[in-house]
């Protein structure tokens, strides 16, 4: 329903810092896990929810940056795919707090699948907050956090989305989770 | 809390319950709501069903308008394009006017700020069909009779070119009275509209017709194979074979027990009923529903199934293929696909003035309109980005197309090519597209001619959809004449009473809009008197009555007007509900003629009233709310709130530009109130660039001049005044009042009729 042509236009806005592109940008993004978490559960038996979460994710990357031919954009559209994916999540673990709060106080007692879910979801706010003010002090290493562990990308394709080596791309996660963890 | 390093590993947020959970939560039918939150203008009070696609909850209404429960279904859908938001909309006001005794009704659509659709229909309390047959052991005449009440229904929708493509036993309640209700008409096809990943799981699977479960094209064949699949869940559970069935069929193991059904030799006919109408292969079932229900009341009355000889049946299909034209499809396609214009009130009085005879014809009709909804539908597949260079084709191209290749593919079917013509012509009418309308209708009214098989009152017809376009595009002599050949068709033996009054109801539109004030008047007293000795239906009588009502405003008769509108809008919002465009449209013009009449308040009422449903209806950015706040803006002057009109007036100018807006008499309009307004705040130069402006459009509309160009002369007058020009101000007077003269005559005008 999109195509590629749109997406290239809508990062390169959402690249000059255009709200309502990156806005679009994050729907898409939305839609299109929809679209494929749809397809992959229509093809089990009933019954088992049970998803490739991770696939899911790729094929989502891949195919919203299959249109794009330019290796040097590709990378482009990685690394913003990655700031989509981290506000996605991070949108979700704080309505999921947001939830949490209410069922508490009707006295709901919370599932041991929720109550993991809670804490997962606590630590990644935690997380998303941390990582913002690593931005102000290293952002190079906030966006290597960003395309490893939000986005699940591997670090040649961390390398290729920020345009540095792949040594600086393991120097940069292993100090950026020694600065992570030391911090109160 | 520092961060834990095992918890940050690569692609750790992707991993865990938190992410499977949000992957659980997008692909839910939508997030949940709570007791008291709102969807659309109802507030949810608790949570009725939950599927894989939709959650139904009960509503109740809040905006203090009128007391309703209703239900209503949350649909997840992905991002709209446009080509599905328009269908979306047009769907749905195609479904709120789908009024039957057994369908319920759609209420109210939209879409929540989640992006999920949700629909308001009839709250039915009530059982589904096969738990009310196996709980109250009702006899099998006495299930038979409630099925072909939901075949009347599913008919009923086919003649207006709407399938419903997922009727099962949960989808049709049966209430305490015993009356049979189908729910969801066209939900499944505006879920399958939305995007792929639903269309594979829009249907039932133990419901699913086989060109279903194959993912292939869907038409009535669909509908009718299973309403086949219906009638032997309805029948299977017989509580004297099988005493022990009484919890609702649909929990229980499917495919057995209904083949043991069809296959059972101890009712051959009941049995070659269901064959019939759940062939493997569409082409070899009931041609119609009609058809289906005919032959179940047949098997009631004992006498021979069509089913048992396949000669009957072949006769009836040369039937279907000979006489498909004697039957009007036309007038049925236009009432399904014509939309939301003043001249409204016309189509459903059509529709219901006719909705007997037809009923009898329908089925052969649908039978046509099954071939150009699946023609159209083709062609809307064809807009999908993937067959167009990866661009998204709006309807309008698509209809383009289907014009383009009429003369191509359809040449060698001069019948289908008459009916895709009306199709399309309605749809440009329906999208505002007015130019392409009427060219594609004057093809065929051509078309009509030409055909020997045509009948007078099928040309009548056709005409008449052509002037109500030349009316649309100001062109009021071609609209006259159109009209005017109608008449003399409609008026010739066999007279065709009916379609007479709505012609000249029209023709009394086209007068007063042409700026006849009296002739109009003449025409729509006539109309009106003529309803009422054929004791014409509602809505017949409710159009007639709008259009005296707005002749009788035109020549500043307002009280006969108001007293007409009055009894217009008793007589519509009775047949069509509150919300619905006629009854919107009706109050906007009542609240403009009770403002003309100088009765402020009750103006102001229906006014904000009609704002509010519209702004429903059609949403805050449509041209057509134009009117009502320009009427507004009018009561705000009056009040000495210049700066209140203004505002009110600056979005009526931004919604119906001068030079775009599609009805060009609401833009002259705006640009009058403009006018005053700049007046009163004493900027005499901004006046007289919004008269200015205006009178060119007026001029342009009616070269022989009107009341509105009169009351733009009017206020040039008090322009020139202001700005000391005592000649000019004298020459303009003098204009609007030869114009007074020569519409209205020198004398008040005659005395009302009595209504």
């Amino acid at each position: 329903m999109v195509e590629g042509t749109d997406i290239t236009q809508l990062l390169e806005q959402a690249r000059n810092g255009e709200r309502a592109a990156w806005d679009r940008a994050v729907a898409l993004v939305y839609s299109d896990l929809r679209r494929l978490a749809h397809r992959q559960l229509a093809g089990r038996n009933r019954g088992d929810q049970t998803l490739d979460t991770t696939g899911l994710v790729h094929e989502c990357y891949l195919r919203l940056a299959g249109a794009e031919k330019n290796v040097n954009d590709r990378g482009h559209f990685f690394a913003l795919a990655a700031r989509v994916m981290r506000q996605v999540i991070c949108d979700y673990a704080r309505e999921r707090m947001a939830q949490k709060r209410g069922g508490g106080e009707r006295g709901i007692p919370l599932e041991e699948i929720e109550v993991a879910e809670v804490r997962q979801a606590m630590q990644l706010i935690e997380l998303d907050d941390l990582l913002t003010r690593l931005m102000q002090e290293n952002e190079r290493q906030a966006r290597v956090v960003e395309c490893r562990f939000f986005a699940g990308l591997t670090e040649a394709e961390t390398a290729q989305a920020l345009g540095i080596s792949e040594r600086s791309v393991q120097r940069d996660w292993s100090d950026a989770r020694t600065w992570l963890s030391t911090q109160v | 809390m520092p961060i834990d390093p095992a918890f940050l590993r690569p692609a750790g947020a992707l991993e865990g319950p938190l992410f499977d959970g949000f992957v659980r939560s997008i692909t839910q039918a939508t997030r949940g709501y709570a007791p008291g939150e709102r969807i659309g203008p109802f507030a949810v009070e608790r949570e009725l069903g939950r599927g894989g696609m939709a959650v139904v909850y009960l509503g109740r209404r809040v905006d203090g308008e009128f007391e309703q429960q209703v239900a209503l279904k949350l649909v997840r859908a992905d991002a709209p394009d446009s080509v599905a938001e328009e269908l979306f909309r047009h769907e749905r006001q195609v479904l709120a006017n789908l009024a039957h005794p057994h369908i319920g009704r759609l209420l109210d659509g939209g879409r929540t700020s989640d992006g999920a659709l949700w629909f308001a229909m009839e709250y039915i309390e009530g059982e589904p069909i096969d738990g009310w047959c196996a709980r109250r052991r009702l006899s099998l005449p006495a299930r038979l009779d409630l099925f072909l009440d939901v075949c009347e229904a599913v008919q009923f929708a086919h003649a207006r070119l709407l399938i419903h493509r997922d009727i099962k036993p949960s989808n049709i309640l049966v209430t305490p009275q015993g009356s049979a209700r189908l729910l969801d008409f066209g939900i499944a096809k505006l879920m399958t509209q939305e995007g792929e990943g639903l269309a594979a799981g829009a249907h039932t699977p133990r419901f699913a017709s086989p060109e279903q479960v194959a993912g292939r094209q869907v038409g009535i064949a669909s509908d009718i194979w299973q309403l086949g699949r219906l009638l032997e869940v309805m029948i299977a559970p017989d509580p004297a074979l099988d005493p022990d069935l009484t919890e609702p069929m649909g929990t229980r193991a499917p495919a057995a027990r209904p083949a043991a059904i069809r296959e059972r030799a101890d009712d051959p006919d009941l049995a070659a009923i269901l064959r019939m109408a759940m062939a493997e292969d569409p082409d070899s079932r009931y041609p119609t529903v009609a058809d289906l229900a005919a032959d179940t009341r047949a098997w009631l009355r004992g006498e021979p199934v069509m089913a048992r000889g396949g000669g009957a049946l072949y006769r009836l299909r040369k039937t279907v293929q000979r006489h498909w034209l004697a039957a009007t499809l036309g007038a049925l396609a236009l009432v399904a696909l014509l939309g939301l214009t003043v001249g409204f009130i016309l189509r459903l009085a059509q529709a219901r003035d006719r909705a007997a005879s037809e009923a009898q014809r329908a089925g052969i009709e649908a039978r046509r309109a099954q071939d150009t909804l699946e023609y159209l539908q083709s062609l809307i597949r064809s807009a999908s980005p993937a067959h167009n260079q990866g661009r998204t084709m709006t309807v309008r191209e698509v209809l383009d197309q289907a014009s383009a290749r009429l003369d191509g593919e359809l040449a060698q079917d001069p019948r289908s090519r008459l009916s895709m013509l009306e199709t399309i012509g309605s749809s440009y009418f329906n999208l505002g597209e007015f130019d392409r309308a009427q060219r594609t209708l004057a093809r065929l009214v051509e078309a009509t001619r030409a055909d020997p098989q045509a009948t007078p009152v099928q040309l009548a017809q056709r005409l008449m959809q052509l002037a109500q376009v030349d009316w649309q595009l100001d062109a009021f002599a071609d609209a006259e004449r159109h009209v005017a050949e109608a008449l003399a068709l409609a008026d010739s033996p066999p007279i065709d009473v009916a379609l007479a009054a709505q012609l000249l109801t029209l023709r009394a539109q086209v007068l007063s809009a042409s700026g006849q004030a009296l002739p109009a008047l003449q025409s729509a007293r006539t109309a009106v008197a003529r309803q009422r000795e054929l004791r014409a239906l509602p809505l017949a009588r409710g159009a007639g009555l709008v259009q005296l009502g707005l002749a009788a405003s035109a020549a500043d008769a307002h009280e006969e007007a108001i007293q007409a509108l009055d009894t217009a809008y008793e007589l519509v919002r009775g047949e069509v509900g509150q919300l619905s465009a006629e009854s919107a449209q009706l109050l906007a013009e009542r609240g403009r003629i009770l403002l003309a009449a100088g009765r402020i308040e009750p103006a102001e009422v229906d006014l904000v009233e009609a704002e509010l449903r519209m702004t429903r209806l059609w949403g805050a950015d449509d041209w057509r709310l134009a009117a009502p706040l320009a009427q507004r803006a009018g009561i705000a002057l009056q009040r000495g709130n210049p700066d209140a009109a203004a505002a009110l007036l600056a979005r009526a100018r931004a919604l119906c530009p001068a030079n775009w807006c599609p009805r060009r008499q609401h833009a002259v309009e705006v640009l009058r109130r403009s006018a005053e307004v700049e007046l009163a705040l004493d900027n005499a130069r901004a006046a007289r660039a919004w008269l200015d402006v205006g009178l060119v459009l007026q001029r342009r509309r009616l070269p022989d001049g009107d009341l509105e160009q009169m009351r733009l002369w009017q206020l040039m007058a008090r322009v020139e005044a202001t700005e000391g020009n005592t000649a000019a101000a004298a020459t303009a007077m003098q204009r609007a009042e030869s114009l007074r003269t020569t519409l209205l005559g020198p004398v008040a005008p005659a005395q009302s009729t009595p209504l």
